[in-house]
């Protein structure tokens, strides 16, 4: 099957559910592991400031991200 | 911190940062990168050094202390064991375990594809999403206490997790303390901070091995172009977020493998990425210290096309004079007091050659002391010592 083929079909796959691109598998920027976007649709309801919860949440994400990185680029 | 120490400290800023600049400071800054020399100097093994970082942070202070170093970094012995040992990276042999406790750590490379880290039919992995294959499948590889993905759990993966996490925690937060020491008690500037790797050292190191890179640039050299296109935004990131939130000092970029390569691998693959990620840098206003280890004269044109102090060309084996002829106009220089010479020379020959330096590359400023690579504990006490003296004598402006 030509690549062109394999690529349509992929996309009619997608289409029809048949292959299921997952919250997980979406594209995420460098420093992140886990995007708020992911997270926070996880919450069942927020009550108080969801900025608080995000800030806090892409913080550890910052430190978290640089110890996967670091054991590559550091030690 | 006493007003003196404020002075001597906001003196050296000023000098080592001018000079960073392409500029013409009061003197030539002394900015020395030294290792398992400090150890030697301070009375402790390599082992020590490795193993106890308060003791590599205090040998440091003590050499910038009696050396009068203007600048230098609070450990060069980057490989701290307490890390090591407890996430289990196999790459690297420490001292004290499997090396004497007199010689510096060393790193061992998969010498086949049998033990790469990373396999040859695993750049889409990396390419699609190089965090998640970094923690799902290299570090499990890398790591002697990680399991793969699928496999059953185990305690010691689960601790190796937890224990590498916080050893980082703690090791880079008594970097932060010994940073301040350096200035408090020595009135020594931080010479450096953030890390950088070219992504496709990356590739011919840690990840792939360099015999493994050789093939693939042959027999899927998209892959590999397409892999240190994936790896660049992710070395930026990495580079920005531990870079000098004062932007007073540079980014290091470690060049490993770049003039091992014929030209057309180094301007196909090195050279792109690596351009891309330091001009970024610098519109951040951001400097990268380009610390090329071994010779590379030959790639200087490329290295020409970067703006105007973008960078400190450090130079190792390659010959400093000829390097600040081609470069000397654009970038600031550092380096190539040859290390042989600081082992095998006497003082007065080493403050010779440095005087000759000081006079040549450093006439109109934009020159900074170093040894061309990291000194070791082969270095001669008297020999460092000489490097200041020079300095002193011969580098005012």
């Amino acid at each position: 099957m030509g690549l062109i083929n394999k690529f349509l079909l992929l996309k009619i796959l997608i289409m029809l559910g048949v292959i299921n691109m997952s919250e997980d598998k979406i594209k995420v920027k460098p420093g992140v592991l886990i995007p708020w976007e992911v997270r926070e649709k996880e919450y069942e309801k927020i009550l108080g400031d969801k900025e608080i919860i995000k800030q806090e949440w892409e913080r550890i994400e910052v430190i978290a991200n640089r110890f996967i990185w670091a054991i590559l680029t550091d030690f | 911190m006493s007003e003196d120490m404020q002075k001597l400290y906001d003196e050296r800023l000023k000098r080592y940062t001018i000079a960073l600049k392409n500029g013409k400071p009061d003197r030539v800054p002394i900015r020395i990168f030294a290792a398992e020399f400090t150890a030697k100097y301070a009375g402790y093994t390599s082992q020590e050094v490795t193993h106890q970082y308060n003791k590599a942070f205090e040998a440091v202070r003590k050499c910038a202390k009696d050396f009068n170093w203007d600048a230098t970094v609070i450990n060069m012995v980057y490989v701290w064991s307490g890390l090591v040992d407890h996430f289990g990276q196999k790459y690297y042999k420490i001292p004290g375990i499997e090396l004497d406790p007199n010689v510096g750590f060393q790193y061992f490379e998969p010498k086949d594809e049998e033990s790469a880290f990373m396999k040859e039919n695993e750049y889409d992995a990396l390419i699609e999403s190089p965090t998640e294959y970094l923690a799902n499948i290299w570090m499990p590889r890398i790591s002697s206490n990680l399991v793969p993905i699928g496999a059953p759990n185990t305690f010691r993966n689960n601790m190796a997790w937890l224990k590498g996490g916080i050893a980082m925690m703690d090791y880079f937060a008594a970097c932060g303390e010994a940073v301040n020491l350096l200035k408090t008690e020595c009135g020594t500037v931080s010479a450096i901070a953030g890390i950088l790797k070219a992504p496709f050292d990356i590739l011919a190191d840690k990840l792939r091995g360099f015999r493994q890179v050789s093939v693939d640039i042959h027999r899927q050299p998209e892959k590999v172009e397409k892999a240190c296109e994936a790896l660049m935004p992710y070395m930026l990131q990495n580079a920005m977020v531990t870079s000098d939130p004062a932007k007073q000092v540079p980014v290091t970029v470690w060049l490993h493998r770049g003039t091992m390569f014929s030209e057309y691998v180094y301007e196909r693959y090195f050279w792109p990425t690596l351009k891309e990620i330091i001009l970024q840098l610098y519109k951040n206003g951001i400097q990268t210290l380009w610390y090329g280890e071994g010779n590379w004269s030959k790639w200087l044109k490329y290295t020409a096309e970067l703006p105007e102090k973008s960078i400190i060309y450090h130079v190792d084996k390659e010959d400093i004079f000829e390097a600040h002829k081609k470069i000397g106009d654009k970038f600031a220089i550092s380096g190539g007091i040859p290390n042989d010479l600081l082992a095998f020379g006497s003082p007065q020959e080493v403050k010779d050659y440095c005087k000759k330096v000081i006079q040549t590359v450093g006439k109109d400023g934009g020159y900074i002391l170093d040894a061309s690579a990291i000194v070791q504990s082969d270095a001669k006490i008297e020999n460092v010592k000489a490097m200041t003296e020079a300095a002193l004598e011969y580098g005012a402006y």
